[in-house]
C-alpha cells in the first residue's frame, strides 16, 4: 500500500464536492446534462470505493489518510480510515442511490437542478460521516446530513411538512449536541454517571437507525413523502447511523461495563421490533412498507452490534445491514410501482409478481434475502443474558411470526387476485417500461446478499 | 500629563484628521469651483481610505504596557481592527442604501469617523472616567445619526430612548466615578480593585466596582440592560446597526476582559463576583433566543439575536478559570464572529427588494430562497454562526467555551450553553423553512447589483472557513510584524 492509495480516500470525499460546485454552474434548461454528470460521477466514486476495497481486502490494512490541521474542535484532526465496515457502509449507501438514479431515469428532470446539487453534498458528507475516525468530526458531519436531507423533506416531501421538519432539525441537533457535549465531560464525572452518559452518547446512532420509534413527528414527515425521500433516508441517514454506532462503541469501549447494556439492549430491540412490525401490519401506505421492514432489522443490528457479550457478531451485523439497505432500496422502487399501479386502477401481473418478491426478500428464511445474513447471527440472537432461553427464543419467535403474518396481509393487502389485466387507460404507459430493469435488480439483490454472506462464512467470524 | 501610546496617537489624529477633512470638503463643495472636489463620492473614499489604512496601522503597530490608563496591547489592536473593519461594512452599506450618494449630508461621514475614534479610544482604556466621557460622546453622536436619519420613520423615536438610557447611565457612571475617588482616590480599574483589599476602604470599594460592573454590563447589553439598544438596532438604517453593534460589543467585550484582568491581579476573584457575572451570562444566553421566537418582524428577529453575543462572551471568559488559558485567541474569534456575523446579517436583510407596504414578517419572506438560493443560503449561514449551528465559527467558539466549563465543573453553565444553541438555532430553522420550503407570495428581486452581493458572500465563506480551520487563521496572523 503506498500514500496514494491513501489519498483515494481523500479523492472519494472530494469528488462528490467539486461535482455539486460544477453541477450547480449548469443552466436549468440543460437538465440532461446534470443527469448524465450525476450518473457518471456516482459511477465514478464506485470505482474508485471499488479501488479501495481491493486494496483494503488484498493487503489486509486499513487505508488511512490525516489532514494536519486541527478541525473545529482543539485537539481533533480530519482522519480518515477505510475498514471492512466503512466499505460496507458505504456500498450500501451506494446501491440505495443506485436504485433511485439508474432505475429511475427521469428523477433529475422531475426534482430539479437544486435536488442533483444536494444529492452531491449529502454524499460526500455522507462519506466524511463514515469514514472519519474522530467521534466529534462525525457526529457533526451527521448532522449537517440531516439538515440537508431534511431541506430536500421540505422542498421536495409534498405539502404540510414545515412543522415536521422544523421539529425533526431541532431534535436531531439537540441530540447530536448533548452527545458530544458529554465527549467533554471529565473522566471522574464518567466513573460516577457513565451509565447514563453511554446512553446520551449513543442517542444520535439510535434515534436515525430506529427514527420512527425515537422521534414520533417522523411519521408525519414521512406520510405521503414520496419514494425519493424514503430512499434517501435509507442511503444516507441509515449508514451514517450505523458508522456512528461503531464509532461511539469503539470509542467508549471503557465506559460499557458488559453487566450494564444488555438488559437495555434487550429492551430496546424488543420494543422496536415489536413496533416496527405492528406498524407494517397497520400501514395502509405500500410506499412505507420498505421503511418499517428496515427499521424491524435495524432494531436486530443494534442488539448485534451492542450486545458486549457478543463482540464477534459485528460482521454478521453489518452484512446484515447491507443485506436490508439494498433489500428496502428495491422494495421501496417495488412499492412505488404498486402505488402508481393502484393510484390509476391499473392492474398488471408483473408488478404484483414483484411485490411478492420484494415481500420475500424479508422472510427471515436462509438463503433468500435479509435471510442469508440473518441466519449467521441467529445463535446470538437467541443467546440473550438477561432472559432465559427458552423465555428469550419464545420472544423472538412471537416477533418472527408478527412479521411473517404482516409480510403476508401486506401481499393481499394491495393485490385484488379478482381483476386480471384490466386497465382504465387503455394504454401500456412508460412507466411500466421499467419492469424488466426491476427484475434485472431483484436478481442483483439477491445475488448481492449470497455473495456477501458466503463471503463471511469463508472468511469466518 | 496624559501619556496616550504613539499607535493611539496616530489613529486618532489621523480619524480626526480625516473628520475635519471630510466636513471642509462638504463645505467647499457648495462653492463654484470646488464642486468637483467636494462632492460626496470623494468624501466617501476619503473615509474608506482613512479607516482601511489606520486598520491596517493597528494590526502592525507596536504593543505597549506601561501606561496606567491606556493599554496597547494585543487584545486592543484586534478590537481596533475588527472595529475598523464593521467601520467599513457601515459604509458599505450606507453607500448601497443611498439612492444618490451624491444627496448625502458629508456630516455622516465625518461623525462616523469620530464614533469610530471613540471606539477605538475606548478599546485601550483602563480607567472608568475616561470611559465614561468616550461613552457619553459616543452616546451623543448616535443620537444624532439617529435623529437625522431620513430613511427610517423611527430615527427621532430611537434618538430619544437612546437619551434616556444614555441620561441613567451617566448618572450612574458619576456616581460610580465618586465611589471610587473616595475609596481609591483614582479612576483605574487597578486601583479600585485593589480598594477592595483595603479594610478600609472595602465597603466604598465594593460599591464603586459594583456601580461599575452593573453599568458596563449595561453597555455591554447584557441580559436584561439591552431593551433600549434592540430599538436602536432595529429602528434605524442598517448602517447605523452596524455602527451600534461595533460601538457597544466590541469595547464592551475588552472593557469586560481588562476589569476581570484587573479583578484576579488584585486577588479578588471571589466566588461571589464569579455567581454575579455568571447569573448575568446565563440570562444573556436564554433570554434573547426566548424573545427571537416570539418576534413577527425578520428584522427584530435577527436584532434579538445579536444580543446572544454579549452572553458567549461572558460565557467565555468565566469559563476560563486562569485567564492564560487560550483567552487571546477565543478573543480573537469572538471579534471575527462579531465583525463577520452581524454585518452578514444586515446585508442579508438589505438584499430583498420587499414591497413598501410589508413589514418584513415571516409569510413577507416566504418562498424567497428559491429566487436567490445562493445569498439567501449565505445569509443564512451568517444567522447560524450568531447561534452557534454546527459547522459555523459561532459553534467552534461555544464548543470551545463548553469544554472550558465542564473542565472547571461548571456543569449549570455549560448545560445552559447547550440549550441556548438549540433555543437559538429554532428561529433559524423556521426562517429556513419559509425561506426555502413554502411558495412566494411576491416576486423578489435584488435590491443591489450582483457584485455587491460579493460582501454577504464573503461574509459566509469566512464564517465557514473560521468554523473549519481555525488554527490556521490563527497561524496566518501569527505572522504579521509584533504579533505575539
Amino acid at each position: 500500500m503506498t500514500m496514494s492509495d491513501n489519498n483515494l480516500l481523500l479523492v472519494l470525499v472530494i469528488i462528490p464536492i467539486f461535482s455539486a460546485i460544477f453541477v450547480s454552474r449548469i443552466p436549468h434548461f440543460d437538465m440532461t446534462s446534470v443527469r448524465q454528470i450525476t450518473t457518471t460521477v456516482l459511477t465514478v466514486w464506485l470505482a474508485f470505493l471499488l479501488k479501495c476495497g481491493h486494496i483494503l481486502f488484498s493487503s489486509e490494512q486499513r487505508l488511512t489518510w490525516r489532514l494536519n490541521y486541527s478541525l473545529w474542535l482543539d485537539d481533533n484532526v480530519l482522519d480518515l480510515s477505510l475498514g471492512q465496515i466503512q466499505f460496507v457502509l458505504l456500498l450500501a449507501l451506494w446501491f440505495a442511490l443506485f436504485s433511485l438514479f439508474f432505475l429511475n431515469k427521469r428523477i433529475t428532470e422531475n426534482k430539479g437542478l437544486s435536488f442533483s446539487v444536494i444529492i452531491l453534498l449529502l454524499l460526500a458528507l455522507a462519506t466524511l460521516t463514515i469514514l472519519s475516525s474522530t467521534l466529534a468530526v462525525s457526529i457533526i458531519t451527521a448532522n449537517l446530513s440531516v439538515c440537508l436531507f431534511l431541506f430536500l423533506c421540505a422542498r421536495h416531501g409534498g405539502s404540510e411538512k414545515g412543522n415536521a421538519v422544523l421539529v425533526s432539525s431541532l431534535f436531531f441537533l439537540t441530540v447530536d449536541i448533548f452527545s458530544i457535549a458529554v465527549l467533554f465531560l471529565p473522566k471522574s464525572v464518567w466513573l460516577v454517571a457513565g451509565y447514563y452518559l453511554y446512553w446520551i452518547a449513543l442517542a444520535p446512532a439510535l434515534t436515525r437507525l430506529l427514527i420512527p420509534f425515537f422521534a414520533p413527528f417522523s411519521r408525519t414527515m414521512f406520510e405521503n413523502s414520496s419514494i425519493t425521500i424514503i430512499i434517501l433516508y435509507v442511503a444516507f441517514i441509515i449508514p451514517t447511523g450505523a458508522a456512528l454506532l461503531f464509532s461511539i462503541k469503539n470509542t467508549l469501549h471503557l465506559y460499557q461495563p458488559a453487566f450494564i447494556c444488555s438488559p437495555v439492549v434487550t429492551i430496546l430491540v424488543f420494543a422496536s421490533s415489536f413496533f416496527s412490525a405492528l406498524w407494517i401490519i397497520t400501514e395502509k401506505d405500500c410506499r412505507q412498507i420498505g421503511l418499517s421492514l428496515l427499521v424491524f432489522y435495524n432494531a436486530i443490528f443494534i442488539n448485534f452490534v451492542l450486545d458486549p457479550h457478543h463482540d464477534a457478531s459485528s460482521r454478521a451485523a453489518i452484512l446484515m445491514l447491507f443485506c436490508a439497505v439494498i433489500c428496502a432500496s428495491f422494495t421501496l422502487y417495488v412499492g412505488q410501482l404498486l402505488f402508481w399501479e393502484l393510484e390509476h386502477e391499473l392492474i398488471d401481473t408483473t408488478i404484483n409478481h414483484l411485490w411478492l418478491a420484494s415481500l420475500a426478500l424479508w422472510f427471515p428464511l436462509p438463503g433468500l434475502g435479509i435471510g442469508t445474513a440473518l441466519w449467521l447471527g441467529y445463535m446470538d440472537l437467541f443467546s440473550s443474558t438477561l432472559l432465559s432461553p427458552a423465555l428469550n427464543i419464545s420472544f423472538w419467535l412471537i416477533i418472527f411470526l408478527l412479521l411473517i403474518t404482516a409480510l403476508i396481509q401486506n401481499y393481499f393487502r394491495h393485490i385484488d387476485p379478482q381483476t386480471t389485466g384490466r386497465s382504465l387507460l387503455g394504454y401500456r404507459p412508460r412507466k411500466l417500461a421499467s419492469l424488466q430493469n426491476a427484475w434485472a435488480s431483484f436478481a442483483v439483490v439477491l445475488l448481492l446478499c449470497l455473495v456477501s454472506s458466503t463471503y463471511f462464512l469463508n472468511t469466518g467470524a | 500629563m496624559l501619556n496616550v501610546p504613539t499607535p493611539l496617537l496616530v489613529t486618532s489624529v489621523t480619524l480626526l484628521i480625516s473628520a475635519v477633512l471630510c466636513l471642509l470638503l462638504e463645505g467647499a463643495g457648495v462653492q463654484e469651483g470646488f464642486k468637483k472636489i467636494g462632492n460626496k463620492p470623494h468624501i466617501a473614499l476619503l473615509t474608506f481610505l482613512s479607516i482601511a489604512g489606520v486598520a491596517l496601522y493597528s494590526l502592525s503597530a507596536p504593543v505597549s504596557f506601561s501606561n496606567p490608563i491606556f493599554a496597547f496591547d494585543q487584545a486592543a489592536k484586534w478590537a481596533i481592527f475588527f472595529s475598523c473593519l464593521m467601520a467599513l461594512f457601515c459604509l458599505i452599506l450606507s453607500m448601497l442604501q443611498s439612492r444618490d450618494l451624491r444627496q448625502e449630508r458629508g456630516e455622516k461621514y465625518a461623525l462616523l469617523l469620530v464614533a469610530l475614534l471613540l471606539v477605538i479610544v475606548m478599546c485601550t482604556l483602563k480607567d472608568i472616567l475616561y470611559f465614561t466621557i468616550c461613552v457619553s460622546l459616543w452616546t451623543l453622536i448616535m443620537m444624532a445619526l439617529a435623529a437625522f436619519d431620513n430613511y427610517h420613520q423611527l430615527g427621532s423615536e430611537v434618538a430619544a430612548k437612546i437619551f434616556i438610557k444614555a441620561s441613567f447611565l451617566l448618572l450612574s457612571m458619576a456616581t460610580a466615578i465618586a465611589f471610587s475617588y473616595l475609596c481609591s482616590g483614582s479612576t483605574q480599574f487597578a486601583s479600585i480593585a485593589n480598594a477592595i483589599n483595603d479594610p478600609l476602604n472595602a465597603t466604598l470599594g465594593k460599591i464603586a466596582w459594583s456601580f461599575i460592573w452593573i453599568l458596563v454590563l449595561s453597555f455591554f447589553d447584557v441580559a436584561p440592560f439591552f431593551w433600549f439598544h434592540i430599538d436602536y438596532l432595529d429602528g434605524t438604517s442598517s448602517y447605523l446597526s452596524t455602527a451600534f453593534a461595533m460601538g457597544s460589543f466590541i469595547p464592551g467585550s475588552i472593557i469586560l476582559l481588562r476589569m476581570i484582568e484587573a479583578n484576579q491581579i488584585a486577588g479578588n476573584a471571589s466566588p461571589i463576583l464569579l455567581n454575579f457575572l455568571g447569573f448575568f451570562a446565563m440570562l444573556s444566553m436564554l433570554i434573547p433566543g426566548f424573545m427571537a421566537i416570539d418576534q413577527r418582524r425578520i428584522a427584530r428577529m435577527a436584532v434579538y439575536l445579536f444580543m446572544l453575543q454579549p452572553g458567549l462572551w461572558l460565557t467565555l471568559t468565566l469559563a476560563n478559570a486562569n485567564l492564560s488559558q487560550a483567552t487571546p485567541f477565543m478573543f480573537f474569534m469572538f471579534l471575527v464572529n462579531v465583525a463577520v456575523a452581524i454585518p452578514g446579517v444586515i446585508l442579508g436583510l438589505n438584499f430583498l427588494k420587499i414591497p413598501a407596504h410589508l413589514e418584513m414578517t415571516w409569510e413577507d419572506y416566504a418562498g424567497a430562497g428559491r429566487k436567490h438560493p445562493f445569498i439567501i443560503t449565505a445569509w443564512l449561514i451568517s444567522l447560524s454562526s450568531l447561534v452557534g449551528v454546527p459547522g459555523t465559527l459561532g459553534f467552534y467558539i461555544r464548543m470551545s467555551a463548553l469544554k472550558n466549563l465542564f473542565l472547571n465543573q461548571y456543569f449549570l453553565s455549560g448545560i445552559i450553553m447547550i440549550l441556548s444553541i438549540i433555543i437559538g438555532t429554532a428561529p433559524v430553522a423556521r426562517l429556513a423553512v419559509f425561506l426555502f420550503a413554502k411558495s412566494p407570495h411576491y416576486e423578489f428581486s435584488s435590491l443591489h447589483p450582483t457584485k455587491h452581493t460579493v460582501f454577504l458572500f464573503s461574509c459566509a465563506v469566512v464564517l465557514i472557513a473560521t468554523g473549519m480551520l481555525p488554527q490556521l487563521l490563527w497561524q496566518l496572523i501569527a505572522i504579521l510584524p509584533n504579533h505575539d
